[in-house]
């Protein structure tokens, strides 16, 4: 161990001083990895944190909830449920609530944007029982507090009014209370308004209703039977008007609204990761390579190849053990920008939910350091493995090679294999979870094979971009200047692949590392040149072949590093040209959705309505003054109810039947047979509907309350992932209590202006949102386009970081060539060429990893829409490809990878033949 | 003059704040009457009493159920706070559990206005008035389970002069006070996982009035005591906040045929017993002599005390054998010792 000590003390730290910049940067490659992973889970939690917050902030976690399956739940019936239960020590606490919207005079906000509160009404007296104490600020008073209890964190005083939008009226609450942090209490959300629960009923104007029954049992030795018994006695008593679910049923629920989201993130932090992979690889390569002097010193001095292996491990482990906590920091301020966003989206899919700052946890935070270190370990594994197993000779040798991989590294056919695996793979189906969740876990198999196997298969493009270039300049050669002429690496081997290569082939090494002819690599003359005006003009169009030459007869028999630099670039490529396929073919199907669906002339929703879950509504007197209005012809009211079916939250639409079919509006994915779509308790369900709970036209449903409906048609319905079933208005206002609206939409009389009533309607009613026609559809678009807000983040990172290896890789060959460069140098080539060279290299590189990036991209966009958007979201979307997005991506990075090359190639120029570092 | 004493009568018979007043002469009905009285501020329906175990095992048990108004100032409208309170004694091993319960009037705490029925969440006291059998169901926490069936081995009584139990010399500081001083109980007493069949005998008040306390009074002491000769003695004394008995404070004995003799009485506390829990000190060792007779009540464990988590309001409520002069145990008893510690006045009023 003393051993391992004193190498690291006097080999790795020293180079850690000499070359500074590059450990930074390694650590901080570890950092982005480990932190960008870390960033997407911190936000994730942050975000869906609201799901778990209903009244944890104010007891303990219910053991179960009761939820009504039609609406609400009577108080009748929780007097039913008590006389059931008898004298089993089960603690009833009904709440009620609703979403309010903050409501600012004259303001108002974009769909999605604004913020949405919880108005929550439980009972005061009740709560004492389980808390044993009054929370600060309530007390056991019979007479029920009028006003709202809120979170210290909104920062208003006992007595001060707060303006809401509720259902579409604007309402004001006093501050009755001010709920502080109490020591082992989670925290009051400060989204969360608290009323006792009397007054909330008064306040919704929902007296003897309550929304759900928190359950909380009595702790003790019986636990296990007292909660088998509760759930039986609730169960059987409920018939078909409520449902049981456990805590774990719920976080499961919670869970699956978002799961499918969250998925998607996390997988693509991996996948980012991943390209992380190569890049930490690419340098812990390059140490190896800087050091290789020193090992061979070492190894001659009796140091053992495990001492050498496990130094370098250890070496790894502490630049990951660095990385790693740089990017705790990296991964906690990533999250902190990242969480509005990632709510937002959140909001607007599936519904209300309170952002919490994204506190870093101990666990995520081991989670994040052990990625580090676990992805520092392997990437450094084969490096230094190599450097232990190499003989001392060849590593005294500058010219010598240090690392080539085993065969399996350049096996193009394994590349073949997994790509075909994943086309195997994209075949099946989604693996089915509890609640009609669907994880399409194959296709992303699919996808993790298919980037992979494209990888290892895209170092087969670099010998296009070599014939590329060659049967261009070699048609066209020019005279070579005589610098060039005289360089016998270009002669006798440069030319034809790079020293390192040649030592696989089984080429002659004689001392001080100078290489003789192959049979197989002999000089080749350079072609007479052929005068006249094409010369001249590709004089113009490349001003030094030869470095273009030079640079090119690198990637003839590509080394490892390119292969992973070509991999890398590939990967990054293809995920971002996937996931732009994916977006354009949204895009595109949405805009042709809106056109079908969307025809009124205005659109009228509560303006506290902001996401797929709010309860804000419109009152059936309001529905009534807008069918009042001298320029309206038509108002057509779409009723909604969220309900829980076979265990999967979804809803249930009321729609007005004659309005619904004169308009056309749907988009079908199977038109209903039946001329009227809706008689004889007929129903249509969107196409996410059918997909998760595997209906067709023609089966049978029964919906919550024992109300049984028939499919007749099966239509595209892109606003909402977890699937509806619209029935007919008068059927849904007899099944369940359905007078307000959900949204009503506004047929104007020919010739009005509908931005003048859309004003005068928002004005007269402050609680409304007002939209024309045309605002709507930008809204619609823009929301959708917020959702891949996260997405394009990623993949810049990605490409960043494909494109960083990239640089590294040029760097580790150059040191690896500085015998070369300094001949060449000493030849009289400048610095100005050798940056060229690399630029060559770079961009032939980058070349072949775009275009097999862009190539693998068409196919994972494929996948993307037709296996995990559609395993996932039930929605069928019409594939469109991005081809000015493509090119811009082609060009992007070809021409950064060209930069960073030249960049890299200038650096090497400068580097002394015995400089080290 | 006629408009004054009409004045003077409607103000006797309510509080300032509206409630009713109890009043002399008052007929009872039943069932009617053992249900609840909702004109007045305060009522309980309160049972106490003593088991043995099939297995010889010993408890004491106390189940009780209040009922509190509250009226509010702008519209008048009156409210309704459900407590209740039980406890068991495991004597044998002293361990005391106990648990207090406060709901809002609505569909997990009531009390029927018609017939004997009062709930509180998963606590209930209901009687049967074809078979006359009292059924009460409570859990402590998840620590025990009563279940016991209660017949009226001896017929109701009601305290007080015409109807009407005093408190203090305040005209409200009054009660209607009625009670089945003796029911034989049966049932089951669930310990842990252990059940025990019991049997054994137990005390029911049932007591409603708007102002329990009177002006310059603290609490009270409270006995109900079973001999083993058949009769009865019901006695509280109204203790005043200097420490003195209030006149108010009286004895009853009721007789083997359920005759009621109020008496003089003397009462000395033997011992006091303090609170770990709330610092409270308890004369819970209790010397009364009435009639020529002397008793001491010797309690069978000394922590019996409620421990008002929800109200803050502790009190020791707890068995005790009587014992007479020579030490031999003649009875059981439970006494009741309020407003050692806290106010008791923020619950009951004046």
């Amino acid at each position: 161990m003393s051993t391992v000590r004193l190498i690291l003390e006097k080999c790795a730290l020293r180079h850690w001083r000499l070359a500074w910049r590059q450990q930074v940067m390694l650590m901080l490659i570890l950092a982005l990895g480990s932190g960008v992973y870390l960033a997407m889970r911190l936000a994730n939690r942050a975000a869906l944190s609201g799901f778990e917050q209903f009244t944890s902030g104010i007891t303990r976690q219910a053991d179960f909830t009761i939820t009504g399956t039609t609406g609400s739940l009577s108080e009748k019936w929780l007097r039913e449920m008590r006389d059931a239960l008898a004298e089993r020590p089960v603690h009833l606490l009904p709440v009620i609530e609703e979403t309010v919207m903050p409501f600012e005079e004259g303001k108002t906000v974009e769909i999605g944007s604004g913020v949405t509160w919880k108005l929550v009404g439980t009972d005061f007296v009740s709560l004492l029982n389980l808390r044993g104490e009054a929370p600060a600020g309530l007390n056991g008073d019979a007479k029920a507090a009028e006003g709202v209890f809120v979170s210290e964190k909104l920062r208003k005083a006992v007595g001060d009014e707060i303006r809401v939008v509720m259902h579409e009226q604007v309402i004001s609450l006093k501050v009755s209370g001010v709920i502080t942090e109490q020591p082992g209490v989670p925290t009051l959300p400060e989204t969360m308004l608290l009323m006792d629960l009397p007054a909330a009923q008064k306040v919704m104007q929902r007296e003897g209703k309550v929304d759900r029954v928190e359950v909380v049992l009595t702790r003790g030795e019986a636990f296990a039977d007292l909660r088998e018994e509760t759930s039986e006695v609730l169960s059987k008593l409920a018939n078909q008007r409520w449902l049981v679910s456990g805590a774990e049923d719920r976080r499961a629920l919670a869970g699956t609204m978002t799961e499918a989201f969250r998925l998607n993130l996390t997988i693509l932090s991996l996948l980012a990761l991943f390209v992380g992979g190569y890049l930490i690889f690419q340098a812990l390569d390059g140490v190896v390579i800087r050091r290789r002097e020193e090992i061979g010193v070492l190894k001659s001095l009796g140091v053992t190849d495990a001492v050498i292996q496990r130094a370098f491990l250890i070496e790894a482990l502490l630049l990951g053990v660095i990385g790693g906590g740089l990017g705790l920091l990296v991964g906690w301020l990533g999250a902190q920008a990242a969480v509005g966003g990632v709510s937002k989206t959140v909001n607007a899919l599936y519904g209300a939910s309170s952002v919490q700052s994204a506190d870093l946890h101990l666990g995520e935070a081991w989670l994040s350091m052990g990625i580090a270190v676990v992805t520092s370990l392997i990437a450094a594994w084969w490096p230094a493995r190599e450097a232990s197993r190499t003989p001392p000779v060849h590593m005294l040798g500058r010219k010598a090679a240090v690392f080539n991989g085993g065969g399996w590294w350049r096996a193009e056919w394994l590349g073949w294999a997994l790509m075909a695996v994943a086309m195997l793979l994209a075949q099946l189906g989604a693996w089915r979870l509890s609640g009609g969740t669907r994880v399409p876990l194959a296709a992303y198999a699919a996808a993790l094979c298919w980037l992979l196997g494209t990888s290892l298969a895209a170092a087969k493009l670099m010998a296009f971009s070599v014939m590329l270039s060659r049967s261009r300049v070699g048609r066209f050669q020019v005279p070579l200047p005589a610098s060039d002429v005289a360089c016998p690496s270009i002669r006798c081997g440069a030319s034809e692949a790079p020293r390192s290569e040649r030592l696989d082939e089984g080429n002659s090494m004689q001392a001080g590392g100078e290489l003789g002819p192959s049979p197989r690599n002999k000089p080749k003359m350079v072609k007479e040149p052929i005068a006249g005006e094409r010369e001249s003009f590709w004089r113009r169009c490349l001003p030094d072949s030869v470095t273009l030459r030079l640079g090119m007869s690198h990637l003839r028999r590509p080394t490892v590093r390119h292969r992973f630099a070509v991999a890398a670039l590939a990967s990054a490529v293809a995920m971002t040209a996937g996931m732009a396929i994916m977006v354009s073919s949204f895009d595109g199907t949405m805009r042709g959705w809106i056109e079908r669906s969307m025809k009124a002339d205005l659109y009228v929703s509560s303006a506290g309505a902001q996401s797929a879950s709010s309860t804000h509504q419109i009152s059936a007197a309001t529905i009534e003054r807008l069918r009042a209005m001298p320029e309206v012809t038509e108002v057509a009211a779409l009723r909604a109810r969220s309900i829980t079916l076979r265990g999967a939250p979804t809803m249930v639409l009321g729609v007005d039947g004659p309005f619904t079919q004169r308009q056309d509006a749907y988009a079908w994915v199977k038109q209903p047979g039946v001329m009227e779509w809706w008689r004889d308790g007929g129903a249509i369900i969107s196409e996410s509907f059918a997909e998760r709970f595997e209906v067709e036209v023609g089966d049978e449903l029964e919906l919550p309350g024992g109300h049984r409906v028939r499919v007749n048609g099966i239509q595209a319905d892109y606003g909402n992932e977890r699937g509806a079933v619209t029935i007919s208005e008068e059927t849904f206002r007899q099944w369940f209590e359905g007078e307000m609206a959900w949204r009503v939409a506004l047929m104007l009389k020919p010739g009005a202006d509908a931005e003048a009533v859309a004003k005068r309607l928002a004005e007269a009613h402050p609680g409304l949102s007002v939209f024309t026609n045309a605002h709507l559809r930008r809204e619609a678009l823009r929301i959708f386009r917020q959702t891949f807000s996260v997405t394009y983040a990623l993949e810049v990172i990605g490409v960043f970081v494909a494109v960083a290896g990239l640089g590294l890789a040029l760097a580790s060959l150059l040191l690896e060539r500085r015998a070369d460069l300094s001949t060449l140098r000493s030849l009289g080539m400048t610095a100005r060429q050798i940056a060229a060279t690399s630029a060559w290299e770079g961009a032939g590189v980058a070349m072949a990893g775009a275009v097999m990036g862009l190539i693998s991209g068409g196919w994972l966009g494929w996948l993307l829409i037709y296996r995990v958007n559609k395993q996932c979201f039930g929605w069928t979307l019409s594939f469109a490809m991005p081809w000015g997005q493509f090119g811009v991506l082609l060009i992007a990075v070809v021409g950064v990878g060209a930069l960073v090359s030249a960049m890299v190639g200038k650096w090497a120029a400068k580097m002394k033949w015995e400089e080290k570092e | 003059m006629i408009v004054c004493c009409f004045a003077i009568s409607v103000h006797a018979q309510t509080t300032p704040d509206g409630f009713a007043i109890p009043q002399k002469g008052r007929v009872f009905e039943f069932p009617k009457d053992h249900g609840s009285h909702e004109a007045f501020r305060t009522e309980w329906w309160y049972l106490t009493g003593h088991l043995d175990g099939a297995d010889g095992r010993r408890f004491g048990f106390q189940v009780t159920f209040f009922r509190q108004a509250g009226r509010e100032a702008a519209s008048g409208k009156v409210s309704h706070l459900h407590l209740a309170h039980a406890a068991l004694l495991d004597a044998a091993s002293g361990r005391f559990l106990h648990e207090e319960k406060l709901n809002r009037e609505g569909w997990d705490a009531f009390s029927s206005a018609t017939i004997l029925e009062v709930r509180n969440a998963n606590w209930s006291l209901k009687l049967d008035e074809a078979t006359k059998r009292i059924t009460v169901s409570a859990t402590i926490k998840a620590d025990a389970l009563l279940k016991l069936e209660l017949e009226v081995v001896k017929p109701l009584v009601i305290f007080g002069e015409e109807g009407v139990s005093r408190k203090g010399a305040n005209e409200s500081a009054a009660s209607h006070y009625l009670t089945f001083p003796r029911l034989k109980a049966t049932g089951s007493v669930k310990v842990g996982a252990q059940e025990h069949r019991v049997s054994g005998e137990a005390w029911m008040d049932h007591e409603f009035s708007s102002s329990q306390l009177d002006e310059g009074q603290a609490g009270w002491d409270w006995a109900a005591i079973q001999l083993k000769d058949g009769r009865e003695i019901m006695v509280y004394r109204m203790r005043r906040t200097d420490g003195s008995t209030d006149a108010a404070s009286t004895l009853t004995w009721i007789a083997k045929d359920g005759a009621l003799k109020k008496a003089a009485f003397d009462w000395k506390a033997l011992a006091t017993w303090k609170s770990p829990h709330s610092g409270a000190a308890y004369p819970n060792r209790v010397g009364i002599e009435s009639e020529g007779s002397v008793f001491e009540l010797r309690p069978v464990a000394q922590d019996q005390e409620q421990g008002g988590s929800i109200t803050g309001l502790p009190y020791w409520e707890g068995a005790c054998d009587v014992l007479d002069a020579r030490g031999e145990v003649i009875g059981r008893a439970f006494l009741e010792l309020a407003g050692y510690a806290g106010d008791l006045k923020r619950y009951l009023g004046n």
